[in-house]
């Protein structure tokens, strides 16, 4: 292979760095050694907190001088001493040598300057041409990195372009300078799965085309598996497994990268529980001695009492991971246990009449009051939402920003009056209710936020949080809550001897549980999931949605699962709702909808969502990246700029068509043409 | 938000704030304790002369029909009598008023062309001993009391030194009055003489002022700094390898400017506050002092014309500086 | 005076103590400790607000004469030995008047405080959770209020009330009282949004449940740090209105007043007004640096990490 004789652009060696903080020291990396050879796009994987973002930090030196204690280890970059450098050399090689792309978009340039000059002056730092020469390079780089119109970008101000657009100029100040090695720390993840494909794809071609190696920061896997050649897994500040990246997903060695792999959601099997990881990452300023996985391996033994070197895994000879495992014997790797799961849940079994309608749901909001505190216009969040949830039931409703399906949580809530339409919860219209009424059945569905860190209030004791709704609803004595909150974190798998202590004293995955806890105190029937896994990390997402499976199981609860992850809702619910501009633009069963996409916007969000074990060229799922406004909504179809298969008839307002009925569940799409689209070629999943 | 909406906004809360100054004003007046037509009148008057007075004041109306009286001598720029020197409010209030202005800006001059370097070089410097050393003067300059700080200057460089006179504005006669700034006419009209003069008078005046402000220009600009250099547009920045300086000078820098141009500008409320004081201290023939001569006389007309001269102002200015702003953050020039 | 936006337009940009947006965590007192020994700025204001707090308790016992004795013998006299800060032109000990001048100050700056903080929390609480046009109203009132020059309201409320230091006081508490209402409704408001407030909702909680277990107790702190810094400020404010003869009258032992005394003595015994001076300025060094620290500690944009 050409890639072997290829010399190493980025090397660390054995680097072990420190945060000295007041907690303690924090063992940030432990022995890091990786490389990256020249032309090839390596994947660095990892949970939050792994040390990835760190490790490619310290490439270019930019974590805050001062902050960091390099304890032993070397980095080189093309065969220069970075660690050892001054930070005017330093300077140099930023943008030159080694440019970077981060995570967020949206702040990643500067407001106050004009995209041209952001661009411009790095060009300007590190060769010397002259200003003309400059703006015609920054032009093209823009339009190389396909943003329309490079002329009138150039003159915009940062906050005029969306965040895809931003990325796409980010990239193009990245290879500005046609760098070695482009460092991009989760580029995509805050950004929604349409616009991801398009970027990631532009991103592979770019490098491949000018040579330019990549080390790509992500904690998304299946990213990994279309991007990367290699890739390296990182577990508490430990490289845990490395190699090509077709070995280390089809055949992980480290139990670490088998357990997340395994606690993935997929399209491909629904509803079976997932092989959750036990426990959570250890804290980094008090790292288990050995091995970091031992506490949650289920194949911990003696051996792991000392730290494991890489030792090379059967098959390719680069792949290799740190697992006593592999040492003692290569084949005993295939006997290790499966990681145990919650029970199994069954499917869910909907009957009878709904227990939550929704007819004709409108909302729009004011925005931009004029002097005289009038609204200039409105945003139009949702747009007739018509929908039926029944007991016991999970329906899933999935979309991207700003398709209104987080409005739709606040509406089904009664934390937003709609401006249009009925909601009805058992026969009950919601609407008519005398606020004491609404206080009452209130009880009756509760709520799960995404963010389980503003979900809890930080000043009240965690047994406190749980019983809340009880305390609030009617008298009770002390004792008898503390009983109930007990049973109730018992029910959501927390530990009852920690209730006195503070959210922030629990992980991410454990403050879930407490409001999983607190929405089940009143017993509801209907739980609304916001999210409610976005915020974790995809080993605590795996432990979180086997939760919901069991208690369905065992309390018969209806959910509303809002998400943007396609695989989850997959995973969860029995019927989904696809939404797109404050409109359901397909509703079917999960079989239905998502094996079996009818709608072109379904089919596009389902092509750009990133598969484990298909290893093809990505495509563009549609024609604009750009999402239109819900200020001046769209006329006729909403999708039809971006859609793909756009025609005539397509400027007409759409309705929800039933295009075919499987026993008694219709399904639907707002699409005039979907008879008329090609088949969708569905790819086998492998695993 | 656009230009034209900020204006009218700022507008209209002109209007609302005259009228509830002078709701206040006109209240106060009448909680004073003692007879002011009396006090005018002087200590051997007769009765029927001080019901003259009070017939002359329209003191014998109604409270509404007083308070309709008072806005529409208001309206007309008529702030009545001043009790103490017997001429029109508004007439020594426009007197004083450029003393005044000269003392602000040349205070509010130091404090920025000080503090915004101080800021930034506090900023950069974190925790280091530069920064301790700019917090601890721009603490102090925000805890200093003006009037004590005046009297320590004066004490030593006027008691002790004998390099700047302790009192006054000029020594011998002003300038030909153009803007009513002595040093600014000095300076057009080439009278070199009063022009050492008045910036001799000025130096104090505007060291004791300035060093108020100087403290809180730091603040903002150092807390503004701190802020912009964590931001991710920085980290692109350092990315693409530029250097510290230009990061600073360039990225840094103009962000932070521009919330510290409103909290600068809106420091004028506390410019007036220490002008008051600093020009009581060095008898400087200001408004601030002219207002606290009347205090002690009583003198209400003047008082009540003071204050709503200064709100009107400080309004003005709060424009000026909405304006600065919006002209500065493209965001919002980009929408209007 | 503190530095403090009035406004509106700015609001957004620039809050009170840029704390209105704390990720209200819960307080890691390990953290804070940890913080505050981090910066020795704050810590020597910690220990000067002791001090001053000391020095105000025990006043009696410490100064050395009865802070009103005459003593026309001793007129004016120099710092010495029997008298550290000298004497005044009836000859009482400078040094006994400014340690009981503590007494005022501080009590002053405290009651300003409380009395601002007391009714504008009330207010913008109330303003933030009630909404709509019950808001606006208010609002607007504020913002015409904030539009006033403070100082200069001050001086003509203190003014209109007569000279008196309860008057000055009352004149210092009104006139910032709109400072309070805009921060506390500022944090009402973000705090409705917060999802455990929600949350709450959905529970069936009352308007009030909801006000007491929740904004309350998470709208405390930067209300706290604002009122650290406008101690400082408001014994300054207080001293001033003093020195114009607004406020302390004799034989008040007040710093202010004490100043104004002094300054018809200020080219031959320098050390009349300068001491009571310096003593205003330590204490509101103290409260403005205690402020500042904790400002940085609760504010997380300047956390960094």
């Amino acid at each position: 292979m050409t890639a072997d004789l290829a010399r190493n652009v980025v090397e660390i060696d054995g680097l072990t760095l420190d945060f000295p903080t007041y907690r303690g020291r924090v063992h940030a990396l432990s022995d890091v050694t990786l490389a990256v050879r020249e032309g090839e796009i390596v994947g660095l994987v990892g949970e939050s907190g792994c040390g990835k973002s760190v490790t490619s930090m310290s490439i270019i030196r930019l974590l805050p001088p001062g902050s960091t204690d390099v304890t032993s280890g070397t980095i080189q970059l093309l065969g220069r001493d970075v660690l050892g450098a001054d930070e005017r050399e330093m300077e140099g090689v930023r943008g030159k040598l080694v440019s970077m792309v981060f995570q967020e978009p949206m702040n990643a340039l500067n407001p106050t300057i004009r995209i041209g000059r952001q661009i411009t002056q790095v060009i300007h730092r590190h060769e010397r041409v002259s200003a003309v020469e400059a703006e015609e390079r920054a032009e093209a780089l823009l339009t190389e990195m396909q943003v329309p119109d490079a002329q009138r970008i150039m003159r915009s101000y940062p906050f005029e372009l969306s965040g895809g657009m931003r990325q796409r100029v980010l990239l193009a100040m990245a290879f500005s300078c046609n760098p070695a090695v482009l460092i991009a720390d989760e580029p995509t993840t805050a950004l929604d799965v349409t616009v991801q494909a398009q970027v990631l794809m532009l991103l592979k071609e770019r490098a491949k085309q000018r040579g330019t190696s990549v080390l790509f920061i992500t904690h998304d896997l299946a990213v990994v598996a279309q991007l990367c050649d290699s890739v390296y897994v990182m577990y508490a500040g430990h490289i845990v497994e490395e190699g090509p990246t077709r070995d280390v997903l089809r055949r992980p060695a480290h139990p670490y990268t088998r357990a997340l792999l395994r606690s993935l959601p997929d399209l491909g099997s629904p509803r079976e529980p997932l092989a959750a990881i036990a426990g959570t990452v250890p804290d980094l300023a008090n790292l288990p001695t050995g091995c970091a996985f031992r506490p949650r391996c289920p194949a911990a033994h003696d051996a792991c009492q000392r730290v494991p070197r890489l030792f090379a895994a059967p098959g390719d000879a680069r792949h290799r991971a740190a697992c006593w495992l592999l040492y003692e014997k290569a084949g005993s790797l295939e006997s290790v246990p499966r990681v145990s799961a919650d029970d199994a849940p069954a499917v869910g079994t909907p009957t009878g009449a709904p227990l939550l309608a929704l007819d004709d749901i409108a909302v729009r909001f004011p925005v931009g009051f004029d002097w005289r505190g009038r609204a200039r216009g409105h945003v139009h969040a949702l747009n007739g939402i018509d929908l039926a949830l029944r007991s016991g039931e999970t329906l899933g409703v999935v979309g991207e920003s700003g398709c209104g399906k987080t409005t739709l949580a606040q509406v089904v809530m009664r934390l937003l009056t709609p401006s249009r339409g009925r909601i009805v919860f058992d026969g009950i219209d919601l609407a008519e209710l005398e606020p004491s009424r609404l206080r009452e059945i209130r009880r009756r569905f509760q709520i799960v936020f995404q963010d389980p860190q503003s979900s809890l209030d930080p000043r009240m004791r965690v047994w406190r949080a749980i019983v809340e709704p009880l305390a609030i609803l009617g008298k009770h004595s002390t004792s008898w809550l503390r009983e109930k909150a007990r049973a109730l974190a018992e029910e959501v798998g927390l530990r009852s001897g920690q209730l006195d202590r503070y959210p922030h004293e629990f992980s991410g995955g454990q403050r879930q549980r407490i409001a999983i806890a607190r929405a089940l105190a009143s017993g509801p029937d209907l739980l609304v999931l916001d999210e409610p896994t976005s915020a974790l990390d995809v080993s605590v997402q795996a432990q979180i949605l086997n939760l919901f499976l069991a208690l369905q199981k065992r309390l018969g609860l209806a959910y509303l699962f809002i998400s943007h992850n396609v695989a989850v809702v997959r995973h969860i619910a029995d019927r989904v709702a696809v939404m797109y501009l404050g409109q359901i633009v397909e509703l079917g069963t999960s079989a239905q909808v998502l094996d079996q996409p009818g709608h072109p916007y379904t089919r596009a969000l389902l092509a750009s969502v990133p598969k484990i074990g298909s290893n093809e060229t990505l495509e563009l799922p549609v024609r604009s990246m750009e999402l239109p406004s819900n200020f001046h909504l769209p006329i006729g179809c909403f999708f039809r700029d971006r859609c793909p298969f756009a025609g005539p008839g397509c400027e007409k307002p759409q309705h929800l068509l039933k295009t075919e009925r499987t026993a008694d569940e219709p399904r639907m799409v707002r699409c005039h043409r979907v008879r008329a689209l090609p088949p969708w070629l569905r790819e086998d999943p492998e695993r | 938000m656009s230009f034209a909406n900020v204006i009218r906004r700022r507008l209209i809360l002109l209007v609302f704030v005259v009228f509830g100054v002078s709701l206040v004003t006109f209240a106060m007046s009448h909680m004073i304790p003692g007879d002011p037509a009396r006090m005018m009148a002087g200590e051997r008057a007769t009765n029927e002369m001080v019901a003259h007075i009070r017939q002359l004041l329209g003191l014998d109306r109604s409270l509404p029909l007083q308070y309709i009286g008072y806005v529409r001598d208001l309206l007309h720029g008529n702030f009545g009598i001043s009790i103490r020197t017997q001429r029109p409010v508004l007439n020594d209030l426009l007197l004083f008023f450029p003393a005044t202005i000269e003392l602000a800006i040349a205070a509010l001059l130091f404090a920025i062309l000080l503090g915004i370097p101080l800021g930034i070089v506090s900023a950069i410097a974190k925790d280091r001993a530069i920064d301790q050393v700019t917090r601890t003067i721009s603490v102090t300059g925000i805890s200093t009391p003006a009037f004590w700080l005046g009297l320590l200057l004066i004490y030593l460089f006027y008691g002790r030194l004998g390099i700047f006179p302790g009192s006054g504005r000029i020594d011998g006669a002003p300038p030909l009055r153009i803007t009513g700034l002595y040093t600014l006419d000095a300076l057009v009209t080439g009278d070199w003489p009063a022009l050492r003069s008045a910036l001799s008078h000025l130096v104090l005046p505007a060291l004791t002022l300035g060093f108020v402000h100087l403290g809180i220009v730091t603040r903002q600009v150092r807390s503004a700094m701190l802020e912009v250099l964590q931001e991710d547009y920085v980290r692109t920045a350092k990315a693409g390898g530029l250097s510290r300086p230009r990061i600073i000078l360039d990225h840094a820098l103009r962000n932070a400017l521009i919330p510290s141009v409103t909290m600068i500008g809106l420091a004028f409320g506390d410019l007036l506050y220490g002008a008051v004081l600093t020009e009581t201290v060095f008898a400087w023939p200001g408004m601030g002092n002219y207002v606290v001569q009347s205090i002690s006389a009583l003198d209400f007309p003047a008082i009540m014309g003071f204050t709503v001269m200064a709100s009107t102002a400080y309004v003005l200015v709060n424009l000026m500086v909405d304006l600065t702003y919006m002209f500065l953050d493209p965001q919002i020039r980009g929408v209007g | 005076m503190t530095a403090i936006d009035k406004s509106p337009l700015a609001a957004s940009q620039v809050d009170l103590v840029g704390i209105s947006e704390a990720r209200a965590g819960a307080i890691d007192w390990r953290y804070v400790w940890y913080q505050l020994r981090q910066s020795p700025l704050a810590l020597l204001g910690l220990a000067i607000i002791a001090i001053v707090l000391v020095v105000m308790a025990g006043a009696p016992l410490i100064a050395p004469y009865d802070p009103n004795r005459l003593d026309l013998l001793h007129r004016l006299a120099p710092p010495s030995l029997e008298h550290w800060f000298g004497t005044d032109e009836v000859g009482r000990d400078l040094l006994s008047r400014v340690l009981y001048g503590a007494r005022v100050s501080v009590t002053v700056g405290f009651a300003v405080v409380g009395i601002s903080m007391g009714v504008g929390t009330l207010v913008g609480a109330f303003s933030g959770l009630a909404g709509g046009r019950t808001d606006t109203v208010i609002m607007r009132i504020m913002d015409v209020l904030l539009s006033f020059p403070s100082f200069v309201m001050a001086i003509a409320l203190a003014a209109a009330l007569g000279p008196d230091l309860i008057n000055a006081m009352l004149a210092i508490a009104i006139v910032r009282i709109p400072f309070y209402v805009r921060l506390t409704r500022g944090q009402a408001l973000s705090l409705r949004e917060r999802p455990y407030v929600k949350a709450a909702v959905t529970f069936g909680a009352r308007p009030l449940t909801i006000v007491r277990l929740h904004i309350i107790p998470n709208a405390l702190a930067p209300i706290i740090v604002q009122s650290t810094l406008d101690i400082g400020s408001a014994i300054l404010t207080a001293s001033a209105l003093s020195f114009i003869g607004l406020g302390a009258q004799q034989p008040t032992a007040e710093w202010g007043a004490m100043v104004s005394n002094g300054r018809d003595f200020l080219l031959d015994q320098w050390w009349y007004p300068t001491f009571p001076g310096f003593a205003i300025l330590v204490t509101a060094v103290g409260f403005n640096l205690f402020g500042d620290g904790l400002r940085d500690i609760f504010d997380p944009r300047l956390r960094g990490k």
